[in-house]
């Protein structure tokens, strides 16, 4: 057995919990834990990796590790059986380049270096190459890399797919087959069951912080809610772009003679492989980057909203959010209230609300600045079906009322929810 | 005004987090504190000549590594003080106050822009590979410097990001400070739940540090340059 947790209740005081769950992984095991945004996914994660102490939380119950209670080993130790692959990669690296990062990891965990791993996750060559630079699907398999090199025996990882293209989706399912026949157990949280169907895998469905399924994962099955929006194009052009070149300092291009045109009143996803330069376009379209060459001409106002909508606001509340960008205009307030549905989260602190609660705000908020075209960057990564529709359900709103909207995403869904892809393949 | 703030910002990250462990970071930290020490002892030479031997040095060093993009933003970042310097100077003399001649505000530019590059260029071959050895060696949390390297560029970018998103709101850059803080506490709070045995851990062994023998040579050469032009000058 490598791993088995009894949870009577972990949580935050005074505020979510999980309860009753008890897991157990053996040797060349997979376990998909699944639930929508809130169902507890986050929190169960914690308190198997002994991080919930760190964020404020608490465990009651006992999570054992190859035996050994995770509270008894020591940090370097516990992070040499069990490594843990956040959603957002990035947030996993201390490293200034990609050969103090890794050494760094294994000089903690295993007492040596050994760079040679580097190179089967592709990084070979990168080991002066500065973090920062790095791909989301890079960064991803960095921690992959130390992951192997430690020989941690459980690897937690939090939607893996999120970030990462075709390519690396593949390398990633590469690495999990390598896993399972070294006898290596896997903890996956994915909103979406069907990616990991293949493996076979034990599926955990955890909803208000309980499981409601645990069994195989051929024998549950879940509703997806439409996910499609109805463009009302007016044949007239919003964005035009012309052989549009950009490259950040110290890189090679990122964009090389792209042009396109985009009509308003409709979604369009610009589609890309990591690294393509999605959201670098989408950047110059919105005027915060200068292309190298070529031009941008827009009708009306843009705006951008960032991947991580917190640096898009402000105000520090929902509510004083939206009646700042309403300009104190009640009754255009409620409106936007209204058909956004955000009722429930007016008075929440910006920082405690969830990914896709953000990015509804932050359409809601750009609409009130009665904004032309809107750039929404990754709008649906690492929401569950259900937020994706409710995201899509805000830029429906959009389109409803003659704005332009333009995602950069590679989240297949939102590519099926729309009937104007803009693909690019090797830099856009 | 946005585009000031993101040249300045450009600027910065061009001289401080473009290049990663190479070049002039791998010569021997005793050769580039030699090279520091003859700058600055050129620098107490007199008039133009031997700050603007400084500067032609600093700046072809600068174009061997980290290169042209170095020289370009480390030129121009150098040139806010000198300028200011310099002109308040002058006009303060102009005025009738106490300050300095065409020809005296000339060498405070020049003799600033020696200095200021000769810094920025010093600073840009610190090794935060080695600096976090020297940490371990010393019993202080080695991370600090690979953290500190890796986080500025990503809080300078989200200060960006924030302010031109503020423009296009139509607000002034300084109401954008606020959602930048609150995004790098979010990033702070993440880093430390997903590196908590990074923390919390102690590296069996200083990091691997590779060492160039080019680099080194040819800062030893510029430095000899440097001590020679000195003496030239007495």
């Amino acid at each position: 057995m490598l791993l088995e947790a009894s949870i009577e209740e972990a949580g935050y005081p005074g505020g979510f919990k999980v309860r009753n769950i008890h897991l157990e992984l053996d040797e060349g095991e997979v376990l998909l834990i699944t639930g929508r945004s809130g169902s507890g996914k986050t929190t169960l994660i914690r308190a198997i990796t002994n991080t919930i102490g760190i964020q404020g939380g608490f465990l009651h119950g006992e999570v054992y590790v190859k035996g050994r209670s995770i509270r008894e080993y020591k940090p370097g130790e516990l992070a040499k059986r069990l490594a843990y692959i956040p959603q957002e990669p990035w947030y996993g690296i201390i490293g200034y380049t990609v050969g103090s990062e890794f050494c760094y990891t294994q000089l903690v965990t295993s007492g040596v270096c050994d760079m040679r791993v580097l190179a089967e996750a592709g990084l070979n060559g990168r080991e002066d190459f500065i973090t920062y630079g790095l791909s989301a699907g890079q960064t991803q398999l960095l921690l992959w890399a130390e992951a192997m090199a430690a020989g941690a025996e459980v690897i937690v990882m939090d939607e893996p797919f999120v970030y990462l293209d075709e390519e690396n989706r593949g390398r990633l399912l590469g690495f999990v087959g390598r896993m399972i026949r070294e006898g290596r157990g896997l903890i996956i949280v994915d909103h979406n069951p069907s990616h990991w169907r293949s493996l076979n895998p034990r599926l955990i469905v955890l909803d208000k912080g309980v499981v409601v399924y645990d069994g195989d994962a051929s024998g549950w099955s879940v509703e997806v809610p439409e996910t499609t929006v109805k463009s009302k194009r007016k044949g007239r052009v919003a964005v035009e772009a012309r052989d549009i070149w950009f490259k950040y300092p110290g890189y090679s291009w990122v964009l090389k003679g792209v042009s396109f045109t985009v009509e308003e009143g409709g979604l369009t996803v610009l589609v890309g492989g990591n690294g393509s330069g999605k959201t670098t376009l989408l950047k110059i379209v919105g005027g915060l980057l200068k292309p190298t060459r070529g031009r941008v001409t827009t009708r009306g106002r843009a705006i951008y909203i960032p991947e991580n909508p917190l640096a898009y606001y402000s105000m520090p509340t929902p509510r004083e959010e939206l009646m700042y960008m309403a300009r104190g205009d009640e009754s255009r307030f409620l409106e936007a209230v209204e058909l956004f549905d955000l009722r429930g989260i007016l008075d929440s602190k910006l920082s405690n609300l969830s990914s896709g609660e953000r990015r509804r705000l932050a359409i809601a908020s750009a609409y009130l600045g009665g904004f032309d075209i809107y750039l929404l960057d990754e709008p649906t990564g690492g929401l569950d079906a259900y937020n994706v529709a409710r995201v899509l359900e805000a830029v429906q709103r959009l389109l409803d009322e003659g704005k332009t909207v333009i995602a950069a995403s590679h989240d297949s869904r939102l590519k099926g929810a729309t009937d104007r892809i803009f693909l690019g393949g090797g830099g856009l | 005004m946005t585009s000031v703030v993101g040249a300045l910002v450009g600027f910065i990250y061009r001289v401080f987090f473009l290049k990663g462990e190479e070049g002039f970071r791998l010569a021997s930290p005793w050769v580039k504190l030699l090279f520091l020490a003859s700058s600055l002892y050129l620098l107490t030479r007199q008039g133009f000549q031997p700050a603007l031997a400084n500067i032609a040095t600093v700046l072809a060093l600068s174009l061997m590594w980290p290169g042209f993009e170095w020289f370009t933003s480390g030129f121009l970042i150098s040139l806010i003080p000198a300028f200011w310097f310099s002109a308040t100077a002058y006009v303060s003399w102009l005025l009738g106050l106490p300050g300095v001649s065409f020809t005296g505000a000339l060498n405070i530019l020049v003799r600033t822009l020696s200095i200021s590059l000769t810094i920025l260029f010093s600073a840009s071959t610190i090794s935060p590979v080695r600096l976090s050895n020297i940490l371990l060696r010393i019993g202080a949390p080695s991370y600090y410097p690979l953290l500190v390297w890796r986080t500025m560029p990503y809080g300078m970018r989200v200060l960006l990001d924030s302010v031109q998103i503020g423009v296009m709101k139509g607000e002034k850059p300084h109401k954008r400070l606020a959602p930048a803080v609150a995004i790098m506490l979010e990033y702070g709070r993440y880093v430390e739940e997903y590196n908590w045995f990074k923390f919390e851990g102690k590296p069996a062994a200083p990091l691997p540090s590779r060492g160039s023998v080019k680099h080194t040579l040819i800062l030893a050469v510029a430095s000899a340059l440097e001590i020679a032009l000195g003496a030239l000058f007495l």
